[in-house]
């Protein structure tokens, strides 16, 4: 009926469209009181922990790996495609900066409000981007290499 | 209208989520499932409840909990696709009720896993496939996607060190081929204390780099394999040491339960068991990993006699130049430089034995089966060959499962005579009599594994 979909083969995508759906509410929440940084960034944390790995994977303790983002092929093809679907953040460095910004104590609204805006736009990108991939069969790729970005 | 349309998809994600809410609540009224399997359950009911409470607010447009329309449309589906994955796994769990699974050896292994200080208090799901293969499914790539489902929903936590284990239907009451759920224990292992470190990948990466560049003289440059290459060896690594810890766990009935299920689907054994498949390394590179291990815990003084050790040992002493690739690879001249690059950088002595040493690590203070099936085995085989459960009245000395299981597959392959014996009724040359005598001989031996654990709590 829907031809060949097994939902498990596309854990990644649901994994990260569930994740950036937390993490936007995290946004959301901190969108209404901008002066003041959120109470709750355990997402926001996460994704810049995530990004870090990517920058130095040797720098990552092993058993840590399994709670980050970003790390295996369906997560980071997705990022990569958000990346280039978005004009206003173009690199993981730029999206680790502006995530950093946004929890910092010491922080101009104006520009944290502004911040809070990329940011939210990107993850509705990458929310967007993670369903059409788990949805839509992806294109045929060595077999393994789903499970890592090397 | 764009409300409407948000109500129509918030009212069939409602639908969705209660019908396998109903699902649940009939079957758990209806049979008792394994500890882990029925808290998995559980867990799955109460993030129903969670994800009722907030479609309702979603779906109240003056309501606090209210999204902005477009990501209101988009969030619903994500938990549209959250649901669909636990749909995926309620099937086959619910399927996977105490009446068909092999329940003693179930607990037995959570209880035996759970003690090891690396997965301490491990806890396993037990699942039923459809396919005649076992399975270990990523139990944390579930974990991350339960947990930000929970994040945006609601509902109580997974339970932390949560695996998923699948045996085929055929095998639900049955002990001998269920021995290969140590495998699948490996693979969880591996995913729990994450096998290979970064450090590992990238001198691995290197070391392929260094061999694909003397190559390319002779072919097209090789590099473009490189990610494919990293994977494939990091997973042929992942099946060895799970071969490896499931025989330092269980012992020789691993190894001959892997036999037996090689006899089930290969045509032959010999001829096969030197190739590579896509995602795993040649039946003989295992079976002599493996041997390393048996030889080392003791079981030569055992298993000496026996045809399949025999066998073993004959298959331990192919050169590993002999070994083949995938049928798919054959024909093409450059994955076939690949595939030799593969096995060599795989076979090297010091890639192996860093195997070993994690699997010794990572199995610390664990109980050597052989030691056990030496303190118990004689009594174990005296009980089976009258036809009764291994058992003892002083409660201090009732065989230990470990010597149970590796008793009664021992008893199966070399010693049923004796219980023929016994049971005159039953001829050795009727193969209905031969599978009701032999399916008795696991019935015991769980009855035994079961007494154990009654015993022992």
């Amino acid at each position: 009926m829907l031809g060949r979909r097994n939902i498990r083969d596309s854990i990644g995508y649901v994994t990260l469209g569930l994740f950036s759906h937390a993490l936007l509410d995290e946004l959301l929440e901190v969108k209404k009181r901008p002066e003041s940084p959120p109470d709750r960034h355990r997402m926001i944390t996460i994704a810049t922990q995530s990004l870090k790995a990517i920058r130095s994977p040797a720098e990552v303790d092993p058993s840590h790996w399994r709670d980050l983002v970003f790390q295996n092929y369906q997560e980071a093809r997705t990022l990569q495609g958000a990346f280039a679907a978005n004009t206003e953040i173009e690199n993981p460095e730029q999206l680790e900066e502006i995530l950093d910004y946004i929890i910092q104590t010491d922080t101009n609204k104006s520009k944290r409000l502004s911040d809070i805006e990329k940011a939210t736009k990107f993850f509705e990108i990458l929310a967007q981007m993670a369903i059409i991939n788990a949805e839509c069969p992806e294109e045929r790729i060595p077999p393994g290499a789903r499970q890592l970005v090397s | 209208m764009s409300h409407n349309i948000d109500l129509h998809k918030c009212t069939a994600t409602f639908k969705l989520v209660y019908s396998l809410q109903e699902l649940i609540a009939s079957a758990r009224a209806d049979k008792t499932y394994p500890k882990w399997s029925d808290n998995f359950l559980k867990y799955c009911e109460g993030t129903a409840d969670a994800t009722f409470d907030r479609l309702k607010s979603w779906s109240d447009i003056n309501g606090k909990g209210t999204l902005p329309l477009p990501m209101l449309s988009q969030r619903l589906s994500i938990i549209i696709h959250g649901w669909e994955l636990l749909h995926s796994f309620i099937k086959p769990i619910l399927d996977a009720d105490n009446l068909n699974v092999p329940y003693p050896l179930v607990h037995f292994l959570t209880e035996h896993v759970g003690k090891l200080e690396k997965v301490k208090q491990a806890k396993f799901v037990i699942e039923i496939s459809s396919d005649l293969n076992y399975f270990q499914h990523q139990h944390t790539d579930l974990r991350r996607a339960t947990f930000f489902l929970q994040t945006v929903v609601g509902g109580p936590p997974i339970e932390p060190r949560l695996g998923f284990l699948a045996l085929p239907c055929s095998q639900s009451k049955g002990l001998f081929m269920n021995c290969l759920l140590y495998h699948e224990v490996g693979h969880f292992i591996a995913e729990e204390t994450g096998l290979i470190s970064p450090t590992e990948r990238s001198e691995l990466r290197d070391e392929l780099k260094n061999e694909f560049q003397k190559q390319h003289n002779e072919v097209a440059p090789l590099k473009q394999y490189l990610p494919w290459a990293v994977t494939t060896i990091e997973g042929f690594m992942e099946e060895l040491f799970s071969d490896l810890v499931a025989v330092k766990l269980i012992g020789l009935a691993y190894t001959l339960s892997y036999m037996e299920l090689l006899r089930l689907v290969r045509k032959d054994l010999s001829q096969e068991s030197l190739r590579f498949s896509i995602d795993h390394p040649s039946d003989a590179l295992r079976f002599r990993e493996q041997l390393k291990v048996l030889k080392k815990d003791g079981w030569a003084q055992y298993a000496n006699n026996l045809t399949q050790w025999k066998k073993l040992n004959s298959i331990a002493k192919i050169s590993e130049k002999q070994y083949s690739i995938p049928f798919d690879y054959q024909s093409d001249p450059e994955m076939l430089k690949v595939w030799k690059i593969l096995i060599g950088c795989l076979c090297k002595r010091r890639r192996i034995k860093s195997i070993h040493t994690k699997v010794d690590s990572y199995l610390a203070g664990r109980d050597n089966p052989c030691d056990l099936y030496g303190k118990y085995g004689e009594q174990i085989e005296k009980c089976f060959s009258h036809g009764i459960v291994p058992c003892s009245q002083e409660s201090s000395n009732i065989p230990h499962p470990l010597a149970v299981i590796n008793g009664s597959f021992l008893f199966w392959i070399s010693a049923m005579e004796k219980l023929y014996d016994t049971v005159p009724s039953r001829s050795e040359k009727n193969i209905k009599d031969r599978a009701f005598l032999e399916n008795r001989v696991e019935m015991w031996c769980l009855k035994a594994v079961e007494d154990w654990l009654i015993t022992t709590k």
